[in-house]
């Protein structure tokens, strides 16, 4: 009777002890997989891209890694590039004509709304121009002036035509150029298609075009921290920090992708009204919006602008707001975003 | 010690189930090193993986790519010395020595990211 009590209790214990072991270890793995992301960098869209997923089950986040990548090529050679035959925008350049898949429609239907609500400072038929300057790329040179003079009366957003079964016209001088909202649109993509997976949260750069998606697991608020490039200091410097939640970060700035030539830089931003590399009161323009490619287009725009009331008033349109960098180091933060907001080097001066 | 339900038997089989749950739990203390690796990646394969905090001479690889680009190995940083592209973005981007930095060649297509825990002071990700 004794002996069949004690065999009991020892059983109980026994079974005890094994459930705690395991608990304790599932919790731990758990933890462990949300406490530090799954990451992955490489090339795609001619830069660099750094995707960064959290999710209890690492063959997810690895899934997501595999097809983040994948929506990236994909659209940089099935609809973007001016550069790859068949492509949506190739096949438009070199037909005047074509339909094209939804997301490169509707992508350019949002451009064209951004171009009129700027007068045109930013503009996706500067396909000629740009082709011209080719910065960024190995043929990159300085064109002549007459070169330049010719293509600028080619730049025209208000003659491209959209109409029915996605179908997109432009003049016949004209060439288009998604390049500038390319990396912005793929984290649109990713976006839609992070929704359908089990990914808690995560970040996407696609050359610095950031998606910030879902919540952060390792934070107490669940939010996000990006930072913001120094525009003064190296690659890695950054001189602001962002906390925020899921959204679409964009920034341009005239230190990435320069042609130096004779000793003079020139940055790949140009202003479609004077057909070379946009001079404004800025070295830097960083938007945060809740869409990719508008994210990057109102940076252009913004760039182009510099800090004015232009720039706030196109801003305000879209509900976005800006980190705008002087080239005196001046910082200027729209309201909406003013509180958080934190300036991280102290060689910039916020203005209010 | 009166245990009335517990033989010494009993007591040895619950230290001797600790014991398997505490070595188990190790590996995660272990861990916790502030290791900081170097991953070369060509073509979108990983080519190489290198634990910078054992390495105590500086180096050089060639990445046998074209444009040519050369990586310089040094303790606990790595970086882009030579480039025959025209641009020199990479070369320019100087010595990455954080986890997270990164340094790309895009004509050659190669790239070098640095692994490690991140310090909780650092943001998420960079926007430029």
């Amino acid at each position: 009777m004794n002996g069949k009590k004690k065999t009991i209790t020892t059983v109980i214990i026994v079974i005890l002890l094994i459930a705690a072991i395991v608990g304790v270890g599932l919790a731990l793995r758990k933890k462990n997989t949300l406490s530090t992301p799954v990451t992955n960098s490489t090339i795609g869209m001619g830069t660099v891209v750094v995707e960064s997923f959290y999710c209890s089950d690492t063959d997810v986040s690895n899934a997501a890694i595999t097809k983040s990548t994948k929506i990236i090529n994909e659209l940089d050679k099935k609809r973007l590039s001016w550069r790859e035959d068949g492509s949506d925008v190739a096949k438009v350049n070199a037909n005047g004509s074509s339909s094209v898949d939804s997301v490169t429609y509707d992508c350019i239907k949002n451009c064209l709304n951004v171009s009129s609500k700027c007068d045109g400072i930013f503009d996706i038929t500067v396909g000629k121009l740009s082709g011209l300057w080719n910065i960024g790329t190995e043929d990159a040179r300085v064109p002549s002036d007459e070169e330049i003079d010719a293509a600028l009366p080619t730049i025209n957003y208000s003659r491209v035509a959209l109409s029915g079964d996605n179908k997109v016209e432009i003049g016949a001088d004209q060439k288009l150029d998604l390049g500038a909202v390319g990396k912005g649109l793929a984290c649109d993509v990713i976006k839609e298609y992070l929704a359908d997976t089990d990914v808690v949260g995560g970040t996407v750069s696609v050359g610095g075009s950031i998606l910030v998606y879902g919540s952060n697991p390792t934070s107490k608020d669940k939010s996000w921290n990006v930072g913001v490039r120094d525009p003064f200091g190296n690659e890695s410097d950054y001189m602001a920090v962002i906390n925020c939640g899921p959204c679409f970060i964009s920034t341009s700035g005239d230190y990435e992708k320069v042609l130096v030539a004779d000793g003079k830089k020139y940055h790949h931003i140009l202003n479609p009204k004077t057909g070379y590399p946009a001079e404004s009161n800025v070295t830097g323009v960083t938007v945060i919006c809740d869409s990719g490619a508008l994210s990057d287009a109102l940076s252009t725009a913004c760039f182009i602008l510099g800090y004015s009331d232009e720039s706030l008033k196109l801003l305000d349109e879209y509900n976005a707001n800006a980190i705008f960098i002087t080239k005196d180091k001046k910082v200027y933060v729209t309201k909406g975003i003013a509180d958080s907001v934190t300036i991280t080097n102290d060689s910039f001066k916020v203005e209010k | 010690m009166n245990l009335k339900f517990l033989k010494k038997s009993d007591v040895a089989l619950i230290i001797i189930l600790l014991i398997i749950c505490a070595i188990c739990l190790l590996p995660k203390y272990l861990s916790k090193s502030d290791s900081l690796t170097a991953v070369i990646i060509k073509d979108g394969q990983e080519i190489e993986r290198i634990d910078l905090s054992a390495v105590t001479e500086e180096y050089e690889i060639d990445l046998q790519c074209t444009p040519k680009a050369t990586i310089t190995v040094g303790p606990n940083y790595i970086f882009y010395s030579y480039a025959e592209c025209p641009d020199k973005l990479c070369v320019n981007t100087g010595k990455l020595t954080h986890a997270g930095d990164t340094a790309a060649c895009i004509p050659s297509k190669t790239l070098v990211v640095l692994e490690g825990q991140k310090s909780s002071d650092q943001p998420d990700v960079i926007t430029y």
